[in-house]
């Protein structure tokens, strides 16, 4: 379904009329306006939990340095709260976005799509000049010294596009070089997922990634959609890597 | 945040006598056995019209006498009431006439059946069910009920049911396992009886009686002494004729046991577990019952358990050998109902809880050895019973949340996870003292019961929250049935126009939910008059303090403490959202009006424009159960409220009181009842226990915690029920299981009753409906309980399907 009233933006966007008249509940708006004040009381009402397992909140994407300001306030208000904090970001920002934003953090993981700079332009839009110059300040010993963040790296494993021998060795042979003091806490290899499939279907939209009945559906992806071949087990990337770190470096595959 | 592997809680291989006996298991079918019935009938005949109790107590010795014997090929504990594993025995005493409308359907029948022998069926129908006919338990509370023009609230419309304790005994029982059989076996609770009978003169009203009770616990404790040494002459009969030298080694160990025990008090490891399997196996020969629990085994055995291994008379191996094969027979008891009642105790379910951890009477921790062998054992074995219950306090050892972590991973659907502070808060309130509230057992599904000392029915009647809405929308008239079975709110006209308040509303409400009760406990008492008039129970008697001493039969008051019965209340989540949808929708925002509301419920939000927006406005209101205070003050209010007026109704020995555990009856009760405006349609299962109604807790499982642990819990002092469907996806890590343990020490902080979770994917069930001969040993947590999917209803099974699965921690 989409919105005839889109021009409509007092209510985000839409009109929300097609809400109120649908008869089996099947629309829906995701995403609600709230003040840093509403979002720490929901996030508080679950504080024994915190308490219980150490955990906290994490602010996701998105990405979460898009809004920093709101963020930044958010994660203070946590900090002061007693509640841990964490992001998830892909770390294309100025740098002192991110500086402002780990005063306020225990842990944040990073996104580190691929080392080559013209394949990271290619698939993501974006060059990743900035972000590779943003992981090796955060681990730096001067800002670790001013600050408690935790930082952890995460390639999210892409079939075809970045999860090659040669991307893992380089990430590892880059992490290495830059983690001469051992700040970063694990690199973390996440497996390509398909829960993004049902969310493109409500949106009208069609889906382009690796899936199980891909084989047709391929055929009218947009240029620029990488072949989706899976080449290594996430169990030989994790042997890849460490053997490039040196050793150095935990790694997480799940 | 993952791990490098994968790796799920190690499940161990079972040792292999018990790979044997669980392979073998699942081969029998559940029956139907009548040597009970033939030999109470033959009793009956001859000595009808002698005292009740003597009369019982002859029966129950006769039973005895004649009970096969049964023991299987493999195992070390013996002792089975019908003669084979998983076969029920029939009291035609308690009641007869569901067996006989049922009796060439019972094996083919949708919920639950039964195989039953043609030549059984025959012995039946000419010997049995005639003799009986007039003369039954259910007979005569049905004559009472309608007698006292009760039969249209009860058996006529289902609003409240009192099946459970018409059409079978009493039990419910902790039996004095520790306290009683343990220190006197039944020899010695034989001679205390005669010692007190020596004391009596038949020639005063007030002992007479109780030379009667006295007698009838002698013949029991005969019968059962007899009956042990038929398996203990049997099992040496069959060692001559065994070949192999090691079983016939085993032989002869198990009938040297059954030598000792239960007449004599256990003297070893061994002993102790098959002094408590004997009882509950054999209390049975009493009368037809459920819920009769083993209660802290970890506890009571312990010290044997500890003598034995220090002086070398058993290596650990065959200490956890023995548990397994202690665990393995309560899933050979069966208990036989009509094809209506199952649909509230759906599963074949015998309700044996066995409780392991807690606090001691001292108040410390009293976790041990045992306690880790026993869940161990528990979860590998990967059975329905006995359901384990781990008791949890502030100071539960950190191995001991994690342990409890795992075997709830292994996705079982138990442990049940009961809160020590809260049923000790439940228990004192009852008037026990300090020291036995914290030595509480768990009986049946959730009800903290102090064993051997307390007697409770933990219920007679079941109803519900969510019937005093369709009573005050519709004046008082049930819709199913169309009786007036509510109270009217006005002779003529529009009885709405004068709750033209909320305030006015909700004690219009409450006012039928207060007459509902009532009628909950006029039946109560019926049906507790007539088990104490006409069905004493002195086995189980003699196993509860202090009846000997009295001289009187539990259902007399015998008991050291006598609590109860309860009420049980299904729909708490049901009450809340419609109560909040009417505030809401009503009262505050006038979008509708009451009588629009009356009328979209009438016609199950159906039949016009206006029902279908009114249903949308309902079912879109705010719901229990996601930690939105406003909707969860109405779950809380209401068993403040219904705490309040049930312990305000006599029963026979003491005060109802309030049980909001469902078992299965959140089924049949929804069956009964019209749409309501929290957007349940009509017919529909109605929320179990005081869990979020299925599918409507989805702000995820913290929020669906703080909501449930909202209300004051230990005011439902029989007994409640919290499930969880989770994924087990989330907690067959290491990581999970600390998430796992995380939320349940949050649950514990929020001063949270019980919780316990089913374990399952979606996909698992939906497939398993599809192909049921993939998942035969599948186990869900039903209710109280756990049970084999396979062998529920579709309707169940729909059910189960339906609750939120949930798929995140936060």
């Amino acid at each position: 379904h989409r919105c005839q009233n889109y021009n409509d933006l007092s209510n985000g966007g839409s009109c929300q009329r097609c809400i109120d008249i649908c008869p089996n509940i099947a629309l829906k708006i995701s995403g609600e306006e709230k003040s840093v004040e509403q979002v720490l009381s929901v996030v508080a009402q679950d504080q024994v939990f915190y308490q219980t397992s150490g955990g906290g909140i994490t602010l996701g994407g998105g990405d979460p340095l898009m809004q920093h300001s709101f963020a930044q306030a958010l994660l203070k208000k946590c900090r002061e709260s007693g509640i841990s904090t964490a992001i998830e970001t892909a770390a294309n920002v100025d740098w002192k976005i991110i500086e402002d934003t780990i005063s306020d953090l225990d842990w944040i993981f990073v996104d580190l799509k691929h080392m080559n700079g013209e394949q990271h332009q290619k698939y993501t839009g974006v060059h990743n000049r900035l972000i590779l110059k943003n992981i090796e300040r955060l681990l730096d010993p001067n800002v670790v010294a001013t600050s408690s963040v935790s930082v952890v790296i995460r390639i999210p494993l892409i079939p075809g596009f970045n999860d090659c021998e040669s991307n893992i060795a380089n990430t590892a042979k880059f992490l290495y070089q830059i983690n001469k003091n051992h700040n970063l806490k694990y690199l973390e290899l996440l497996p390509y997922h398909q829960w993004g499939v049902v969310k493109y279907q409500q949106l009208g939209m069609n889906y382009h990634g690796p899936s199980d009945t891909s084989a047709d559906e391929s055929a009218d992806a947009p240029p620029g959609t990488p072949p989706y071949n899976n080449t290594n087990t996430a169990e030989e990337l994790a042997e890849i890597f460490k053997k490039n770190s040196l050793n150095t470096i935990e790694v997480k595959f799940s | 945040m993952s791990n490098n592997n994968k790796e799920s809680p190690k499940t161990c291989p079972l040792p292999p006598r018990l790979e044997k006996m669980r392979e073998e298991y699942f081969t029998h079918k559940p029956s139907i056995s009548i040597h009970r019935a033939r030999a109470f009938t033959e009793v009956a005949r001859e000595h009808w019209g002698l005292n009740p109790k003597v009369l019982k107590g002859k029966c129950i010795y006769h039973a005895c006498e004649t009970a096969p014997i049964y023991i299987g090929k493999h195992e070390l504990i013996v002792g089975l009431s019908g003669g084979r594993p998983r076969a029920g025995i029939f009291s035609p005493d308690v009641s007869w006439r569901w067996l006989a409308k049922e009796i060439d359907t019972i094996d083919t029948r949708k919920v639950d059946p039964y195989e039953l022998a043609d030549i059984d069926r025959q012995i039946l129908k000419n010997e049995i069910f005639p003799f009986w006919k007039g003369r039954s338990v259910d007979e005569i509370c049905y004559k009472n009920l309608e007698e006292l023009g009760l039969l249209s609230m009860t058996f006529e419309s289902g609003v409240v049911d009192c099946e459970v304790k018409t059409t079978s005994g009493g039990g419910d029982l902790c039996p004095g396992y520790a306290n009683i059989l343990f220190k006197l076996g039944f020899s010695g609770i034989k001679r205390r009886a005669e010692e007190r009978l020596a004391t009596l003169r038949p020639e005063i009203p007030q002992e007479i009686d109780q030379i009667y009770f006295l007698k009838a616990v002698v013949q029991s404790c005969n019968g059962m002494m007899l009956l042990a040494r038929r398996y203990s002459d049997a099992a040496e009969c069959m060692s001559r004729n065994e070949s192999d030298p090691q079983r016939k080694k085993e032989l002869l160990e198990i009938s040297a046991v059954l030598k000792r025990v239960p007449e004599f008090p256990p003297s070893s490891f061994r002993e102790a577990l098959q002094t408590v399997w004997f009882g509950q196996a054999m209390l049975y020969q009493e009368e037809i019952t459920a819920g009769t629990s083993p209660g802290r085994v970890d506890q009571y055995i312990y010290p044997y358990f500890q003598q034995d291994l220090a002086s070398g008379k058993i290596t650990l191996a065959e200490a956890e050998e023995l548990v397994y094969c202690f665990l393995f027979k309560f899933n050979e008891n069966a208990w036989p109902l009509s094809e209506f009642a199952s649909k509230y105790f759906t599963g074949y379910m015998p309700y044996q809880n066995l409780v392991v951890g807690g606090v001691d009477e001292k108040g410390k921790d009293a976790t041990n050895d045992l306690t880790y062998l026993i869940m161990n054992c528990s979860k590998n074995l990967r059975m329905f019973q006995p359901t384990l219950t781990a008791r949890i306090h502030q100071h539960s050892p950190e191995e001991y949340w994690e342990k409890i972590a795992e075997v709830i991973s292994a996705g079982l659907g138990f442990p049940n996870v009961q809160t020590d502070e809260v049923a000790i808060k439940a228990l004192l309130s009852l008037g026990l003292p300090l020291e036995d509230a914290r030595n509480y057992s768990i009986m049946g599904c959730t009800e903290p019961q102090m064993a051997g000392k307390q007697v409770r029915w933990a219920s007679a009647t079941y109803t519900n929250f969510a019937i005093p809405f369709e009573f005050v929308l519709n004046n008082g008239v049930h819709r199913a049935s169309g009786k007036q079975l509510g109270l009217a709110l006005a002779e003529h006209g529009d009885h709405l126009s004068k709750l033209d308040t909320f305030e006015k509303f909700e004690s219009a409400i409450k006012e039928q939910l207060k007459h509902i009760l009532k009628v909950c406990g006029v039946c109560t008492l019926v049906i507790q008059k007539v088990h104490q008039q006409y069905q004493p129970k002195p086995l189980g008697s003699s196993l509860i303090e202090d009846c000997i001493e009295r001289g009187k039969d539990y259902m007399e008051g015998g008991a050291r403490y006598n609590t109860g019965p309860g009420i049980v209340c299904v729909g708490t989540a049901e009450y809340a959202n419609s109560m909040y949808a009417i505030k809401k929708l009503v009262y505050d925002e006038k979008k509708v009006t009451l009588q629009e509301l009356a009328a979209a419920t009438a016609s199950n939000f159906e039949g016009s424009e206006r029902n279908r927006d009114i249903y949308k406005l309902c079912i879109t209101a705010s719901k229990y159960g996601n930690d939105i205070p406003a909707v969860d003050y109405f779950a809380k209010d209401i068993i403040d409220f219904a705490y309040t007026e049930i312990r305000k109704i006599p029963g026979l020995l003491a005060p109802l009181e309030l049980s909001t555990l469902s078992v299965s009856s959140n089924v049949p009760q929804g069956e009964v009842i019209g749409a309501l405006p929290s957007g349940r349609k009509a017919g529909k299962p109605l929320s179990d226990g005081v869990s979020p109604t299925q599918g409507t807790d989805t702000s995820g499982i913290t929020a669906a915690i703080k909501s449930v642990d909202g209300s004051e819990l230990w005011k439902s002092t029989d007994g409640t029920l919290y499930n969880v469907t989770i994924n087990p996806e989330l907690i067959n890590t290491p990581e999970g299981r600390k998430n796992l343990v995380a939320l349940l020490k949050g649950h514990h902080q929020l001063g949270g009753a019980q919780i316990q979770f089913n374990c399952i994917k979606r996909e698992t069930l939906l497939d398993a409906q599809q192909h049921p001969e993939k998942y035969r040993s599948l186990m869900v947590r039903v209710a109280g309980y756990s049970a084999y999917f396979t062998e529920l209803t579709k309707e169940l099974q729909d059910d189960i399907i339906s609750r939120t699965e949930q798929k995140h921690f936060s």
